[in-house]
């Protein structure tokens, strides 16, 4: 089954429409990337996901299942989401902030779940901190853990790493891409084309709301995409770790 | 600490309720007091000070402080500003407008003040969250269709009390608040009302603890977040309107009590909700008693002690307060 399908789905915003006739299914057990330029309907393809927009025709399905049939608990269950700045702005402990992913459940085998979160996203050792204490990696992980306690099989990022560190950026995609192999579905909104052509199976690059390419990600990209979508040119590096070539922007740097 | 927390605030304010049964212009010895509170004799002038002049208003203080309290920590959460108080969609203006409207054209002796002021207090919060929800109301456009309506309504006021210069010193007064009106009658309506909102709260503090995250995580985790906020906020508007319309207007304890409890012990509202309200209506009950005791002849404005007493302290937990905003 496909963790997530649209279907024939038009919407946007008030002022503007973004998505006109959007077909699209997303297979489960995966790490797909989404990506694009700013405005190109990645963030806002996760508000009709959850239903912060609603579609002016077409469906979206979740698992099967049509998200304007399910109420947001139901929702809940089946999708965890990390937000992009997803920053706390109240004083929360760290197990407080991971226990509210058990918030669909009424706080139901909170312990159990907030525990194998924790442990998850390797943060046992932080439970007693506040989470205005922490780094961006480390709150991150906080709301990674959070997602994964409202144990849905599916995970939805947007932007998770776009603020932290080198470092830190590797260990979350690794957390994420260890979890795919635990057999979650990853769908995690991505900038950095270096990160999504290292950790992504599958590459999904909107532009204006439409899909203009998709599939597994060593393909999808090319030259030409690259220069159509984000008007770059692009050169591709050997990259002897990982066994493969990467595309890599192309800088003018002027000389001193 | 955290842990008797409740209890030492329920003993403070049992404490101070004794205390400030015994102050006032006629000082009664505390022994009287308890023994006319037992039903064991004193004279029946004492007794009528004490349970017909002071006891209801003491009740009424530290009832109204302890429904601030709460609908501060609802504001704060609902709106996701921790600089929110329950005044802040429309509810005291809105009130002060319907007692100006009531007293300009001789409304006031045909319903009372009470009853304008409750009718312009909801009146007003209805129309915000009704406009507000036009625009999909986000926590934003809330608060600042708020504070637009306010500003209308501040102004109209302003020139309702311009062109009613007799009225000017009572519509005053009715702003800064009192309690020397209080009556058990009173006493028994804001209780109910404090139940009214304690209980469902406490049933969904999950629900006002994901309301402090941003919109779509908190969907995200399950809440119908434009559905709760509307509940969480009509009802704590309501028991602040009945507040208002007995009272007046009384500033800064809904803004600060839950944020002072939030400092001592952290912002989950499992936690939060019944040391707030207990804090609101200790800080109210002894502004209103120095309010009282204060000036040889007559009273102080209690709105003038909250502030007075509530800065400084509460100055003092912002500097020694773990739990702060990031």
């Amino acid at each position: 089954m496909d963790s997530l399908e649209f279907s024939h789905l038009y919407g946007g915003y008030d002022t503007h429409s973004v998505f006109e006739d959007l077909n699209l299914k997303l297979p489960s057990g995966t790490f797909i990337a989404l990506t694009g330029p700013n405005g190109s309907g990645k963030s806002t393809l996760l508000k009709f996901i959850y239903k912060q927009l609603k579609p002016a025709a077409g469906n979206v399905l979740v698992e099967g299942r049509n998200v304007a049939s399910l109420s947001q608990k139901e929702l809940a269950k089946r999708l965890g989401f990390v937000a992009q700045n997803g920053k706390l702005d109240y004083a929360f402990t760290v197990t407080e902030a991971v226990s509210m992913g058990r918030y669909a459940y009424g706080g139901e085998d909170a312990g159990h779940s907030v525990e194998q979160a924790l442990s998850e996203c390797d943060i046992v050792h932080l439970r007693d901190k506040l989470v205005t204490e922490l780094s961006g990696g480390e709150l991150q992980r906080v709301l990674l853990a959070r997602a994964l306690c409202q144990q849905g099989r599916i995970l939805l990022l947007d932007e998770p790493v776009n603020h932290l560190d080198v470092k830190h950026q590797r260990s979350i995609m690794e957390l994420l891409g260890r979890l795919v192999e635990k057999g979650y579905t990853v769908v995690c909104v991505l900038h950095d084309l270096l990160l999504v052509q290292i950790y992504s199976q599958t590459a999904l690059v909107l532009q204006q709301g439409k899909v203009v390419a998709y599939g597994p990600t060593e393909t999808v990209f090319t030259e030409s995409l690259l220069q159509t979508v984000y008007g770059i040119k692009a050169h591709q590096v050997y990259d002897p770790t990982l066994e493969r070539m990467l595309w890599l922007p192309t800088y003018k740097v002027s000389s001193p | 600490m955290k842990r008797m927390l409740v209890p030492v605030l329920a003993g403070a304010a049992l404490v101070l309720m004794l205390l400030s049964l015994t102050l006032g212009p006629s000082n009664i010895k505390l022994s009287d007091t308890v023994a006319i509170l037992l039903g064991k004799g004193a004279s029946a002038n004492k007794a009528y000070i004490i349970l017909q002049l002071r006891l209801p208003r003491i009740l009424s203080s530290f009832l109204t402080g302890a429904i601030l309290g709460l609908s501060g920590a609802v504001f704060q959460a609902a709106l996701r500003n921790p600089m929110a108080d329950p005044f802040i969609l429309g509810i005291s203006s809105g009130a002060s407008f319907g007692v100006a409207v009531a007293l300009f054209i001789g409304f006031a002796p045909l319903f009372g003040l009470p009853v304008s002021a409750l009718v312009g207090a909801l009146g007003t919060t209805l129309c915000i969250v009704a406009l507000a929800s036009r625009r999909k109301s986000s926590s934003t456009t809330l608060l600042l269709t708020g504070v637009a309506v306010n500003y209308i309504l501040s102004a109209a006021m302003t020139l309702l009390m311009f062109l009613h210069k007799e009225q000017y010193q009572r519509i005053l007064f009715w702003t800064l608040g009192s309690f020397s009106s209080s009556t058990y009658g009173q006493v028994v309506v804001v209780l109910l009302a404090w139940i009214i909102l304690f209980i469902p709260l406490s049933l969904h503090h999950q629900s006002m603890d994901m309301l402090l995250l941003d919109e779509l995580s908190a969907r995200a985790g399950g809440l119908s977040v434009r559905r709760t906020r509307l509940l969480f906020l009509l009802l704590a508007s309501f028991a602040t309107a009945l507040c208002v319309s007995y009272y007046g207007v009384i500033g800064f304890i809904g803004l600060m009590a839950p944020h002072a409890t939030r400092l001592m012990i952290g912002p989950k509202h499992q936690k939060l909700l019944l040391p707030s309200s207990l804090f609101g209506g200790l800080l109210l009950l002894a502004s209103d008693t120095i309010s009282r005791i204060l000036l040889p002849s007559g009273e102080l404005p209690v709105g003038i002690i909250t502030s007075l007493l509530g800065v400084p302290l509460f100055l003092y937990l912002l500097r020694r307060g773990r739990y702060f905003y990031g």
